[in-house]
């Protein structure tokens, strides 16, 4: 085995540097490549294109002496990781989150330069929690008292605005082996709702129910019954027509299988139990809260490798994408969001949508989400192409990616494990972007969802990332070897 | 994504055919031009004046043709056993049944730096060598590499025909005791015994042949001493086991055995015997290298390692433990 | 008359592609001028050259179009010849990729489809890589191979020379072996890679820091019936103090491993000396022969490092093949040009010639006076394919100097076997004929035909298209020069 894993052909080993090669690969000249398979021996060519980055920093990157190792580890964590749902909480017990301190989706960002839906948000969250009785109100003490902490900071994820405000309850995820945890908020449904930036009355209402009810009743299930395996789910889900993101459907019916005997059997009320149940039935997307605080457990434990050009974190705020990399610690790399392409709900049109928002992004960093498209041909449509064009996505996301989920298996591929570990070098010398599933949100506070489609990151983040991981890497020096 | 079910071998054969020989087509001649990789026995014969050729034998993935003087010439696809005389094509071609089966309308040739059959033409864009470089260093070597070859022939299924393996074993005692007219004699017995287009006596004595060409690790050392004992040199029972092979095999068996039989007196051999051969010198393992040779024809490859096996225990000055 | 000129960013296409397209598209009724190549400056001001506007915004990372044609008509049918071989390569790298999934993979033009990236698992049982993109990029592509577990040949020149040494160091340390940079020639157990003659198998391993060096040796040891083990080149900064010969010392230790290998022959420019030391140790310890070729050293050209290795081998020396016209083009004074594919030809070249005519310029075409040019130097393949595929350059500099009444005798090489030219020789004879054609009196042409019998060109053949155009034609280069000088300065060769 080399370090990377992979096994070199018995042949070569056996024989030496000298054996008659059977097959070369070639990059580059394909003249060359001809000259060598006219003299039967077979050829297999690389699709080289130039790096869309300098040379020199991508050498220094690639000669770090730390990388293979670090590269290695930080694989080897991601895919040992698993996830338990342990407990549910309020995020001031769960996260210890201080009154006057709201978390929010994406790198970091102020009340200034916040877009219509993550300002929605926050407003919602401040009237929620009663520090403000008017929107105007919120806004005004958002813009003055409140302070804006990205959720990656606090070992959290949350799908759109991703707003979380103390009073909100929370799931808590733990890695049996580690003890590492991880957290997220409990999904409201489509439409009007919080995360898209919708923050009218029916919003709170919902939210005061998901505190008083929801919450309690799945705490209680967990507590009395013991951790749920949301790495299991996961993995069958994805052998089930769901990618993780966009599409969470058999998912969402497993964990209500699953969780209903332990509803039934609680003290709670019939009434309640049967709106907890129609509320997690009604909604397809109920699991995603749990599959993206698992994907954060994974890549959180990849975190802080020296050397390592594995992307740890994708996340954006509407108005920024961020990466972070294993190699450069806390560091976020940002540069403006994208408008994502996709398909737009009733009359709404592009020009109603709000830049990508959401830490739900952490899916496909984990190997999920458009990363496992090939799994999810129903979803296609939904975002706009044909069940080719998501064969095609996930071969390509392997060109970028450091290995493969023996977890997420994808049967149309024969059951090839899903790409996982985006490497920071793969995307600026190939130029492939990841490619992330998406909801669209609306640009305007309160608008809610207006549509859902593909989206990938700005080159720009890979390319600072890339500078900041060369400037950490020792120089490349005749006299170095 | 590149494993595959390894039990369905049309499958592998599908997913690894490369189609790295069809470079040129002349369309308008309705001729495909290819280039193959050439071993170098039958250098003379590929660069000479064109010679015509028939075809003896065709199949999916390999034609053997002659020239009708016993000289044969084969073109084989990446996948089929790479024989002495062999051209060795980029690729599985599909439709190489129906190359030879053109030679009757558009004809057959060998020379001037390639072969035509059919409305194919395969010039030679490499040379490659059918024996190994070199013997074993060492008797230990040697014998470390014999056991190991008998403990997985003892394993096998198969086994030699009864009259064959008489032959074999008295032949293995000629060679060891140096005794060119019994030898000369267990040679023609052997000579074109069993079915199939390479008969089961020949593939025996093919072996035999490389095996004493190439295990020879006391060549080089003083030859009268070389098992402690003074003995004439292995070359001389050979050289008398080759020329009972080239005088008789022409009359005794088919056309291809006989061919395959010269090259072996001359100490070529099929690559998958070759690398056998290496195995034993202690050049690289001797599993995944008799694997392959086991796979060739129904019995042949099975055939060939046992007259290894003989050439390499005389060489030793072991008798065989089954006697 | 109408021009036509585009800078599409970020396509890329190498350079032989570009050139066949440029042809191709040349050859169109109503076409007169193309030029489709990567925007490097050298590619721009040839466009300039052409007559076409300079773009303004292009780098070398950007595909630049000029098509100059006679009406709308033929320009519109360029363009769509145009945009389908741009299309048609296209589709032959991203061929397939939909439909693989659980099928085979789509295969076209002879090879397999393209793997994403160099890693064991993507490879299929490849053993071996070769690199030969821009020098620049070269380096990660060569990480990869070594990361795969593969040994790499590097084609590709320019790589800096921290990141060769880089490469060397981890090779090592993993047990591969790294060919280059700048590594044009390579044999491993009978295949050739780059550019590489067809040869028999036998006795002598080479181990090149120059690729057209070793094809010298090559042929000449297989005229004489010698065949070769392997030829491994380690790229011509390989025994510089920097480098420190990593690669070369590899080389003659899996030399003496291997079983095929009876001899062993070290081709180089002369080596920083305390590298030369450290390799002629370990050569001396070695269990196999070692000739030590150095030209210009220990032996005065590479026609005398064959003839050594004959004789190492107890064959006895023997003349070369050579190839006389019935009428040779007639001596005449003036000065010697010399224009070559192969740098170390040129070399070889300027270290005789220097000894007997004084000053001579080097890779300065426009010079007056003796000169040798090496039409595979940097300056002249930045951007475009190298003289051994696109012989434009040396041509259009051959036609000049036949023309030229200053010209006492030109000298040219002539490289075959594969990845070369598909017939090397037309363009030279062509120009002979077209310059013969117009009535002038022509130099002596002497040609170095570097060519083994089976190469795929045909030796026989290539050199029948020279002679017939009068030119004297020499397996040896060494022989090649002398005659040159030799009909330069009245002496009879």
């Amino acid at each position: 085995m080399t370090a990377d894993g992979s096994l070199p052909s018995e042949e070569a080993n056996a024989a030496g540097l000298l054996a008659e090669p059977h097959r070369v690969v070639a990059v580059g000249a394909g003249f060359l490549a001809e000259a060598i398979s006219s003299q039967a021996v077979a050829v297999s060519t690389v699709d080289w294109r130039p790096p869309v980055v300098d040379a020199d920093p991508l050498a220094r990157v690639l000669a770090d002496p730390r990388r293979r190792e670090a590269n290695s580890a930080a694989l080897g964590r991601i895919l040992a990781s698993r996830a338990h749902l342990v407990d549910l909480a309020p995020a001031r017990d769960a996260l210890r989150l201080e009154p006057g301190v709201l978390l929010h989706a994406g790198p970091p960002i102020d009340w200034e330069r916040a877009s219509g839906p993550l300002r929605g948000a926050l407003i919602g969250a401040a009237l929620f929690e009663g520090l403000a009785g008017t929107s105007a109100e919120a806004e005004k003490r958002l813009a003055e008292e409140i302070t804006l902490v990205p959720c990656h900071e606090r070992s959290t994820v949350g799908p759109m605005a991703g707003v979380v405000s103390p009073s909100m309850w929370m799931f808590v995820l733990e890695d049996p082996s580690t003890g590492q945890r991880s957290y997220c908020s409990l999904n409201e449904g489509l439409g009007k709702v919080l995360r898209y930036g919708a923050y009218s009355p029916d919003v709170i209402e919902r939210l005061d129910w998901m505190s008083s009810v929801l919450g309690p009743l799945l705490r209680d299930a967990i507590r009395r019954n013991g951790p749920y395996d949301v790495s299991s789910t996961v993995a069958q889900m994805v052998q089930m027509g769901d990618e993780g993101h966009n599409r969470n459907r058999a998912g969402t019916l497993m964990f209500l299988r699953d969780i209903l005997p332990y509803l039934a059997e609680s003290t709670a009320p019939p009434r309640d139990v049967a709106a907890v149940t129609r509320f997690i039935g009604g909604n397809d997307h109920f699991f995603l809260n749990l599959v993206m605080p698992a994907c954060k457990l994974a890549l959180d434990a990849a975190r802080d490798l020296p050397g390592s050009t594995l992307v740890v974190a994708m996340a954006r705020n509407g108005t920024d994408f961020g990466i972070q990399v294993a190699g450069t610690g806390d560091a976020w790399f940002t540069a403006p969001a994208a408008v994502p392409e996709g398909l737009y709900l009733g009359a709404y049109g592009a020009e109603d949508a709000n830049p990508d928002i959401g830490d739900s992004a952490i899916t496909e960093t984990a190997g999920l989400g458009g990363f496992a498209m090939a799994a999810a041909p129903a979803i296609v449509r939904f975002v706009g192409g044909a069940v080719a064009d998501a064969i095609r996505t996930t071969q390509e996301m392997y060109e970028i990616t450091l290995g493969e989920h023996p977890l997420y298996q994808v049967p149309v591929l024969g059951f090839r494990g899903t790409p996982v570990g985006i490497d920071t070098t793969r995307v600026v010398r190939t130029g492939l972007l990841p490619q992330i599933n998406t909801g669209i949100a609306g640009k305007i506070a309160g608008m809610g969802q207006v549509g859902a489609g593909l989206v990938r990151p700005p080159i720009e983040c890979f390319i600072q990332a890339l500078d900041a991981l060369a400037a950490a890497a020792p120089e490349l020096a005749v006299s170095s070897a | 994504m590149r494993t595959l079910p390894e039990e369905d071998p049309e499958l592998v054969d599908v997913w690894q055919a490369p189609v790295t020989a069809v470079l040129t087509r002349q369309e308008s001649a309705g001729l495909v031009g290819v280039t193959g990789a050439a071993s170098v026995a039958i250098r003379p014969l590929l660069l000479g004046q064109p010679r015509q050729l028939v075809v003896l034998a065709a199949f999916p993935s390999a034609i053997y043709l002659t020239t009708g003087d016993g000289v044969v010439v084969a073109l084989v696809g990446t996948n089929a056993v790479r024989l002495p005389c062999a051209v060795v094509l980029g690729s599985e071609l599909p439709d190489l049944l129906q190359v030879a089966a053109q030679h009757t309308t558009h004809g057959a040739s060998v020379g001037t730096g390639g072969v035509a059959v059919g409305q194919l033409r395969v010039e030679v864009a490499r040379w490659w060598l059918p024996m190994p470089p070199a013997p074993p260093p060492d008797s230990t070597v040697l014998s470390r590499g014999l056991g190991a070859l008998s403990a997985r022939l003892s394993v096998q299924q198969h086994r030699l025909l009864r009259v064959v393996a008489d032959g074999l074993r008295r032949l293995e005692a000629a060679v060891r005791t140096r005794d060119n007219r019994i030898a000369a004699d267990a040679t023609l017995n052997l000579l074109g015994l069993g079915p199939g287009l390479t008969p089961s006596g020949d593939d025996v004595l093919a072996g035999l042949l490389v095996g004493l060409n190439h295990l020879d690790w006391s060549r080089g050392v003083d030859p009268a001493r070389s098992n402690g004992r003074l003995q004439p040199p292995i070359s001389v029972v050979r050289d008398a086991i080759a020329t009972r092979v080239l005088v008789d095999a022409p009359t005794r068996t088919s056309t291809l055995s006989a061919a395959l039989l010269g090259h072996a007196a001359r100490g070529e051999a099929a690559g998958e015997v070759t690398a056998v051969l290496n195995s034993l010198c202690g050049r690289r393992p001797l599993s995944p290298a008799l694997m392959r040779l086991l796979a060739v024809g129904h019995t042949s490859g099975y055939d060939m390692a046992c007259g290894i096996l003989a050439a390499g225990r005389a060489l030793l000055g072991q008798r065989d433990p089954g006697t | 008359m109408i021009s036509f000129v585009e800078v599409r960013p970020g396509a890329y296409r190498d350079s032989v592609a570009l050139m066949q397209i440029s042809r191709d598209l040349a050859n169109l009724d109503g076409v007169s001028a193309v030029l489709v190549a990567m925007a490097t400056e050298l590619n721009l001001d040839l466009l300039a050259s052409m007559g076409f506007d300079r773009p303004p915004k292009a780098g070398p990372n950007d595909m630049v179009v000029a098509i100059s044609a006679e009406d709308d008509d033929a320009l519109a049918q360029a363009r769509i010849v145009l945009e389908k071989a741009l299309r048609g390569e296209h589709e032959r790298r991203d061929g397939g990729l939909a439909g693989s999934a659980g099928g085979a993979p789509a295969m076209a033009g002879g090879l397999a489809q393209p793997v994403s990236r160099i890693t064991a698992g993507a490879l299929d049982g490849a053993t071996l890589a070769l690199v030969s993109v821009p020098g620049p990029y070269a380096f990660p592509e060569a990480v990869d191979a070594l990361d795969a577990g593969l040994p790499v040949m590097i084609f590709s020149d320019n790589m800096p020379l921290e990141q060769e040494v880089w490469l060397k160091a981890a090779a090592a340390q993993r047990g591969l072996l790294v060919m280059g940079p700048d590594c044009g020639t390579a044999l491993v157990a009978g295949v050739g890679l780059g550019f590489a003659n067809v040869v028999r198998p036998g006795p002598v391993g080479i181990v090149a820091a120059s690729g057209t060096g070793a094809q010298q040796l090559i042929c000449l040891l297989d005229a004489a019936d010698i065949g070769i083990s392997h030829c491994l080149g380690v790229g011509g900064r390989d025994l510089s103090a920097a480098v420190g010969g990593r690669s070369t010392l590899q080389a003659l230790d899996l030399l003496d491993a291997d079983p095929a290998t009876d001899m062993v022959v070290v081709l180089s420019k002369p080596p920083d000396p305390a590298v030369a030391e450290v390799v002629s140790h370990r050569a001396s310890t070695l269990s196999k022969p070692v000739v030590i070729g150095l030209p210009g050293d220990t032996f005065p050209d590479l026609t005398a490092v064959a003839a050594a290795v004959l004789d190492a081998l107890g064959k006895p020396p023997r003349t070369w093949p050579r190839w006389t016209p019935i009428n040779p083009l007639p001596r005449r004074s003036g000065a010697l040009r010399g224009l070559y594919a192969g740098g170390t030809l040129r070399d070889e070249a300027l270290s005789i010639a220097r000894e007997r005519l004084g000053r001579i310029s080097v890779d300065d075409p426009g010079a007056l006076g003796h000169a040798l040019v090496d039409f595979g130097d940097d300056r002249f393949t930045m951007g475009r394919a190298h003289p051994m595929i696109d012989p434009t350059l040396r041509a259009d500099q051959l036609g000049r100097d036949l023309a030229n009444p200053a010209t006492g005798v030109v000298l040219v090489d002539v490289v075959l076997g594969h990845g070369a030219h598909p017939s090397p020789a037309t363009p030279i004879a062509e120009v002979v004929h077209q310059i013969a054609a117009t009535g002038e009196i022509l130099p002596p042409v002497v040609a170095a035909l570097i060519g083994t019998e089976t190469d795929p060109q045909g030796l026989e053949a290539q050199a029948q298209l020279l002679v017939d155009a009068g030119v004297r034609v020499f397996l040896s280069h060494a022989e090649a020069v002398h005659v040159a000088l030799d009909l330069l300065t009245g002496e009879s060769p």
